[in-house]
């Protein structure tokens, strides 16, 4: 029986952690392993996940397309697509061109992927199930996701191409446009639960899901998220039919690699971070909490990939006046209503 | 208690040093490196680790702040100016010429040489003493505010943001109202520089307008 | 109520794992290092000119506009946390903070620099 089985572990936890109070040497050890669990299980979960949400994304936008999409490696449906492409990354030419500015293209993809990986530490994945339930939880997003930026200019400097040059300026310029709006329309919501930690704010969903009084909220986070997850139709940073794949085109093999790897581990994560904002996070009724949460959160990815393989790309110069003429007075206009809100309830 | 005991007890004293060093490494190298690029690389890990310090002390608000203003903000819009200014003549000569600039300085005669050593020194000079000027004042007004040797987030118990912000918003009213004017000044100053950039169009050819079919369409989309 | 040690050790982990990615693939993968692969990726072409123009200032201005709103979003953090505490006095205290910075972005709308071209 699972429940007995995790009132066991959980009275096996109880006990050691007791046991190991007792000294701080003991104590820091316990927090330590405690902690290297923890990472290997958040890590085991994104490169599990992004296995299968790239193998979603093919089928997806196949099945857009009127295409079948990968049907040959592994039976039934290509399952095993995306573990042989990975397979043969691992086994391909390390390239680094040699106008390369070596020491910024080695860094970047490990800021880009360091980044994603910090995101990680506030997913609430269950009542309990969260890395490290941090006070400033919001905040601590928002911060996370500067390193982002970072790293995209990093990586389009590094490469000295023209294209990753454009890319990385025209994809910056984007991010910081839209995280404005993100972090106003995010405000409404620690507006209304009173709390910056994730956890919290799940909590303070059990009644109503956010998105039900937050509705022009969500709509400027959606499309702020966008621009964060850098996918059509706010893909400026790779815009593959213009700038041929922008800010990474010189990363090949491995070091591609994580970029792909970052790219849909942060889908996961923001997408995580969409549902505990505005979809109640693990709240439900009958299920276990975490089969509620990754029941919300591959339904919001489905959502994201359904828009990105709908609509066309946008221009730099739409998407900037976009951002700060529609989307910043749209997020100001829901702050104020919101406090409104508060103020009579 | 053992010595294992005190040994992780000193961890976050270590952590601070640890984090020190990173600072005042990155700090130096910010002045030191040829590339300007990489200064401003070296520049954002100094300030994750001035936010690494403020996690020390128990001021998470703070440090969220710190890297949300200082790395996603500040230190973006150093790259961007970088960006945006003549590049060629910025890491062009840098990136060919060795070591102290050696490369500018051979064409010139040993008068020139001379003379041009002499005032890079007395610039060195005035940098430093402007440095030890600033570091004084500091010093001074940290001595003089009688700062509590109890961090209070430890003392309170509740998140730094809730205290932050009954402070900020009760006692410290005028002062937070008064930054919305600074940064209304900020934003009029950008303004200005756009005006500036709008006069002075057409004299530089602009890498992005020429970029091919996108760059073609934005020159097509003046509305 | 979380800790900072599990942030310090997965941003630990996210470049131990890169690396370490990095390290296990150079057992198994070929080096064959040559100039046209080491070249800079233009479509086939030869490279030609220098990467690095001169791009419009435009770029600049939007990153100025965008440390005054991220500086500002500083501060609804604190506010939107004690909002319930402080009520209608720190509403109308954020609309006039607000009021102000809406000035300068309306300012900016009519000198027409929130457009790219």
């Amino acid at each position: 029986m699972p429940a007995d089985l995790g009132a066991f572990l959980q009275g096996v936890f109880d006990q050691v952690h007791l046991w190991a109070s007792q000294s701080p040497f003991w104590s820091a050890l316990f927090t330590l392993g405690w902690g290297i669990v923890k990472v290997v299980l958040v890590l085991g979960f994104i490169i599990v996940n992004v296995l299968v949400l790239v193998w979603l994304e093919r089928k997806f936008s196949g099945r857009v397309q009127s295409r079948l999409g990968p049907m040959r490696v592994g039976r039934p449906h290509g399952w095993a697509q995306t573990i042989a492409d990975m397979i043969k990354l691992l086994g391909k030419e390390d390239i680094v061109p040699r106008a390369a500015d070596k020491a910024l293209f080695v860094i970047a993809p490990v800021v880009i992927f360091t980044a994603t990986m910090l995101v990680y530490v506030v997913v609430p994945m269950g009542p309990r199930a969260i890395v490290s339930d941090l006070n400033i939880g919001v905040l601590y997003l928002a911060a996370a996701a500067s390193f982002t930026v970072i790293s995209v200019l990093m990586a389009g400097w590094g490469s000295s191409s023209k294209w990753s040059l454009l890319g990385a300026l025209r994809g910056a310029a984007m991010l910081v446009s839209y995280e404005v709006p993100m972090v106003l329309a995010v405000m409404g919501v620690v507006l209304l639960s009173g709390t910056l930690s994730t956890n919290a704010i799940v909590k303070s969903q059990s009644g109503l899901w956010y998105i039900l009084v937050q509705p022009i909220g969500f709509l400027v986070f959606l499309a702020a998220l966008f621009a964060e997850l850098n996918r059509v139709p706010f893909d400026l940073a790779e815009a593959e039919s213009e700038l041929v794949s922008g800010f990474n085109i010189e990363y090949s093999g491995l070091r591609f690699a994580f970029f792909f790897l970052a790219e849909y581990a942060n889908l996961l994560a923001l997408s995580a971070i969409a549902v505990t904002l505005y979809f109640g996070g693990w709240q439900g009724p009958f299920l276990p909490p975490f089969v509620w949460f990754m029941l919300k959160t591959y339904g919001f990815i489905i959502l994201v990939m359904w828009i990105r393989w709908t609509l066309p790309r946008v221009r730099v110069d739409q998407l900037l006046e976009f951002g700060w003429k529609v989307l910043l007075p749209a997020a100001l206009v829901n702050l104020a209503v919101t406090g409104v809100y508060v103020l009579l309830t | 208690m053992s010595i294992l005991d005190r040994l992780v007890l000193f961890l976050p004293t270590l952590g601070f040093f640890v984090l020190g060093t990173v600072i005042l490494v990155s700090a130096w190298m910010v002045g030191q490196v040829r590339r300007i690029t990489h200064a401003a690389f070296f520049m954002v890990l100094a300030f994750t680790g001035v936010a690494g310090v403020f996690v020390l002390l128990g001021a998470d608000f703070l440090a969220g702040s710190q890297v949300l203003v200082y790395v996603g903000a500040i230190a973006v819009m150093f790259l961007f100016a970088i960006m945006v200014s003549d590049l060629k003549e910025l890491s062009g000569p840098a990136a060919g010429s060795g070591p102290g600039g050696s490369g500018s300085r051979a064409p010139e005669g040993d008068g020139e040489a001379a003379a041009a050593r002499t005032a890079a020194r007395a610039w060195v000079l005035l940098a430093g003493l402007v440095a030890v000027a600033f570091a004084g004042i500091v010093l001074a007004a940290v001595a003089k505010a009688g700062l509590p040797e109890v961090s209070v987030p430890a003392a309170s118990g509740e998140p730094t943001t809730v205290l932050i912000g009954r402070e900020l918003f009760t006692k410290f009213l005028v002062p937070f109202e008064v930054a919305s004017v600074v940064l209304l000044a900020a934003l009029v100053g950008a303004i200005v520089l756009a005006a500036r950039e709008d006069k002075d169009r057409g004299l530089g050819e602009e890498a992005d307008s020429g970029a091919g079919a996108a760059g073609r369409r934005n020159g097509g989309v003046t509305a | 109520m979380g800790s900072y040690f599990e942030v310090l050790l997965f941003l630990l982990t996210g470049v131990i794992f890169v690396f370490v990615g990095l390290g296990v693939a150079s057992l198994f993968r070929p080096a064959l290092p040559s100039t046209p692969k080491q070249s800079i990726y233009e479509c086939g072409m030869r490279p030609f000119g220098d990467t690095l123009g001169k791009f419009r200032v435009r770029y600049y201005v939007f990153a100025l506009v965008f440390v005054v709103f991220d500086v500002e979003a500083v501060f609804l953090y604190p506010w939107a946390v004690v909002f319930r505490e402080i009520g209608l006095v720190g509403f109308v205290e954020m609309l006039i903070f607000l009021g102000v910075l809406v000035i300068g972005l309306v300012y900016a709308w009519k000198k027409r620099v929130l457009q790219w071209s």
